[in-house]
């Protein structure tokens, strides 16, 4: 069944990434093991770095405006 | 002029065709010449021509249109506005000149688009980091799990909507989400306790809370110098303020054994100053005899301060809002009192 | 493994490399074995920490690979470029960060007083490194205008302007979020802390400033120069247009009247005078102001164009269009309308004006079939009644002289300071 609509690789990746974010701070809020300051430092430059990347690689229609 | 044009003497033979009716200007009933449109004169002009070529539009002597130019600066100066306008946007009958070439410029398409463009991105940047205080700032109030399943909601929604096109907008919001969440969550924000600024005066140990004062955002004062130090020499207090300073007052005679945590910012206890990231500071020795002060302090983001001082008040210069004068002699004279063994 | 080195361009050997072929390669260049290098970069590598480790991965990434194949940033510098270009840079930037304080967090650190600034002066360097390489290439893309080229204007000043304002977004989006974190902390009595480290990293930014300072200027230079290639470049289609629009057609017309001599003489003679004055400075010149040699002028031209003659003038000095000065002018008129008329194909009319505070002389010269003075017509007379009569009311003095196959003469004299002109025999 052909919608006619592309798929969007970046929108996959970022969601699952941002999701993966999501579930981090769940469990450091929810008690679990709590995420000090350098390491969610490295975990949030890497998630956005890899956010930028991708949408950077991959130009398509649906980005940001201006 | 053409070769049939008869060789006769006559002063009208050399004086230029005067062209009978020119497009842009008609005569009007009073058989006066006057412009079919607002021009600015190009001939009869003081500044721009503004009001040269009101008058030729009207007819009225250009005179009057300058006393009320000239008259309304004194008025709120909304006339100088009006003559700026009409300078930049009315074209002169004559050549252009510096004014109605930047008109044109500003009439022109590109230039408001671009402003319109700049605009639109600083009131993005503006609501990121609107998402991303407000993220943080639920997580501080003890909101992190509710924040932190939005952000897995909102993520799993962007990686579904791939399958039918993406929707990229979306990615920008929940990064600031992720973002300022993630670094309360990381850093431990606390700003449940309410925000303000609260002084605290207790008289007797008995008024001194078991858990000690607590502040989520602002400023917390807790002045100890009214207790009766004679007969209760040891105090023990603990404070706690999410973002903001913590000021804490002991008389001068009385040191101090403390232990402090400022997630950012400053600490200055017994005379010494530790900035950054993360400070963790110990101080005192607990094993002397003299009157002290056992505290256990922690500011999330802010300074902290503890001040052997019988006399100031956070209206002091130094000790109130704004950075420590540490190098003020006097200031840290008066607050060089850790206690030492014995 | 020859003593002398290989010379050339620094690669790496991906064949003899064990890692990545730097020593090897550096091997190659040097003349010295890379088994030696290294002995001596591990050594150094512990001494320094491991700063030198960080060394070797940016060599790896910054040479190209001996076999040809072009090193990994310069193919990620010439990646198609499109609105994602920033992006990728950024999010390079950002993993590179995440792998710095990975890095951190797990011990393997230097000091953070001095590793901060080297990576923000490091983040600076690859922006710069990567911004100037695109503004070249656009450069070398346009080709030199041909002058046959249409009489298109160039696109580009727009999109220049939209780019522009792009970056002039940008940058104050980035000032924007500098300017907030700055007011954040401050207002939180934060920033007392940061302040050392911002001072190590304003020095060090500075030394590297210095040190990058002839890129810089180069850069500089490179831009100017982009600039001025452009600014040619426009010029060069403004003068096709012209040509094509002014000096094309009067030859084609020329083409099509070749059978009228006159025309075509007219047509050359009104195109040369329009070039002329085209090249001398399009359009300078006081459009306001009417002075006698300007109205000289054109009165000169149109009787050339309405006539088809050819008029040479030569007017030394000049002066406002007063009343002496128009019945001057009018004369002139009247004596070329005339000249015009009756010198056949015998040469060019010539005009000759003098100038100055003291007064005009004009004289007006034609080698035509020329006629007796005492045996003039009708018509005739009421000419010279229209130049003498006018000099005269205005206080001059005007001769005309002639006589038959010699050509016709009309001087005209008049003083300005009010004093009746001397009488010429």
């Amino acid at each position: 069944m052909r919608r006619g609509v592309k798929f969007d690789p970046v929108s996959l990746a970022s969601g699952v990434v941002i999701a993966a974010l999501g579930v981090l701070l769940l469990i450091d809020s929810a008690g679990g093991f709590h995420v000090s300051v350098g390491w969610m430092g490295v975990v949030l430059t890497a998630a956005v770095g890899a956010i930028f990347v991708l949408s950077g690689l991959h130009r398509g229609n649906g980005g940001k405006g201006p | 002029m053409n070769d049939d044009t008869p060789i006769m003497p006559g002063p009208e033979a050399d004086e230029p065709t005067e062209p009978q009716e020119s497009p842009t200007r008609e005569q009007a009933d009073d058989g006066r010449d006057r412009p079919r449109r607002l021009l600015r004169s190009s001939s009869d002009r003081v500044i721009a021509g503004v009001s040269g070529g009101l008058g030729d539009y009207f007819g009225v002597d250009p005179i009057v249109f300058r006393i009320g130019f000239a008259l309304s600066i004194f008025f709120g100066g909304l006339g100088a506005l009006a003559y700026l306008l009409l300078a930049v946007f009315v074209p002169t009958d004559g050549d252009p000149d510096a004014t109605q070439r930047l008109g044109r410029r500003l009439q022109g398409a590109g230039f408001w688009r671009a402003a319109g463009l700049v605009l639109i991105r600083i009131l993005a940047i503006g609501g990121l980091f609107g998402l991303a205080g407000g993220a943080a700032f639920a997580v501080a109030l003890g909101w992190g799990v509710p924040t932190a399943i939005l952000i897995i909601v909102i993520g799993a929604l962007l990686a579904l909507a791939a399958f039918r096109g993406g929707a990229r907008w979306l990615i920008p919001p929940a990064i600031a989400l992720a973002v300022g969440g993630g670094v309360a969550a990381a850093a431990n924000l606390d700003f449940r306790g309410g925000i303000g600024e609260r002084t605290y005066h207790p008289t007797s140990l008995a008024s001194i809370p078991a858990d000690g004062y607590r502040l989520g955002v602002g400023r917390l004062v807790v002045d100890l110098r009214d207790l009766n130090w004679r007969q209760h020499p040891v105090v023990n207090l603990s404070t706690s303020l999410g973002a903001g300073q913590s000021n804490v007052f002991v008389p001068k005679r009385v040191c101090v054994v403390a232990t402090t945590h400022v997630g950012a910012g400053e600490s200055e206890v017994a005379g010494e100053l530790n900035d950054g990231v993360d400070v963790n500071h110990s101080v005192g020795e607990g094993t002397t005899s003299r009157p002290r002060l056992v505290l256990d302090s922690r500011v999330d983001m802010g300074q902290l301060r503890v001040i052997n001082s019988d006399r100031a008040s956070i209206e002091t210069p130094g000790y109130g809002p704004g950075p420590l004068h540490t190098d003020t002699a006097p200031l840290r004279a008066a607050e060089a009192k850790a206690c030492g063994a014995g | 493994m020859s003593a002398e080195g290989r010379g050339g361009p620094l690669t790496r050997d991906t064949r003899r490399g064990w890692v990545a072929g730097v020593l090897a390669g550096i091997g190659d260049r040097i003349g010295v074995d890379p088994l030696v290098l290294r002995v001596g970069f591990v050594i150094a590598a512990i001494a320094t920490g491991g700063l030198l480790l960080l060394a070797y991965l940016i060599a790896w990434a910054a040479l190209p690979a001996e076999d040809g194949g072009s090193a990994f940033v310069a193919r990620l510098g010439r990646m198609p470029r499109g609105r994602g270009d920033w992006r990728v840079a950024v999010g390079a930037g950002l993993l590179t960060l995440s792998a710095l304080l990975a890095f951190r967090q797990l011990g393997i650190w230097w000091s953070d007083a001095l590793a901060w600034p080297l990576a923000l002066a490091a983040f600076g360097v690859a922006l710069l490194w990567v911004r100037s390489p695109r503004r070249a290439p656009p450069a070398a893309e346009r080709p030199a205008t041909p002058i046959s080229a249409p009489p298109g204007r160039q696109v580009p000043p727009r999109r220049a302007g939209s780019r522009l304002a792009e970056e002039y977004s940008g940058a104050f989006g980035v000032l924007l979020v500098v300017g907030a974190a700055l007011l954040f902390l401050s207002s939180n009595h934060v920033l007392g802390g940061i302040r050392d480290a911002a001072l190590t990293a304003v020095v060090v930014i500075v030394a590297l400033g210095l040190i990058l300072a002839p890129f810089l200027w180069r850069l500089g230079r490179n831009l100017a120069a982009e600039r001025a290639e452009r600014i040619r470049s426009e010029e060069r289609a403004q003068m096709a247009a012209h040509l094509h629009d002014s000096v094309l057609q009067t030859l084609t017309l020329m083409q099509k009247r070749a059978d009228d001599p006159r025309e075509v003489a007219s047509l050359a003679r009104r195109q040369e005078r329009e070039l002329r004055d085209w090249l001398a400075g399009d359009g300078a010149g006081d459009a306001g102001e009417r002075t006698l040699a300007s109205e000289l002028r054109a009165v000169a031209e149109g009787v050339e164009d309405d006539h088809r003659v050819a008029i040479e003038s030569v007017v030394v000095g000049d002066c406002k269009l007063d009343d002496r000065a128009e019945a001057v002018l009018g004369a002139a008129r009247e004596a070329l309308l005339n000249a015009a008329k009756h010198s056949g194909d015998s040469g060019p009319i010539r005009v000759y004006a003098e100038i100055d505070d003291a007064g005009i002389a004009l004289f007006v010269r034609d080698r035509g079939a020329g006629f007796d003075p005492e045996a003039v017509a009708e018509d005739r007379r009421g000419v010279r009644e229209s130049i003498v009569g006018r000099l005269e009311r205005a206080g001059g003095h005007a001769e005309v002289r002639s006589n038959p196959g010699g050509g016709t003469e009309v001087a005209i004299e008049i003083a300005r300071d009010g004093a009746a002109a001397k009488g010429r025999s």
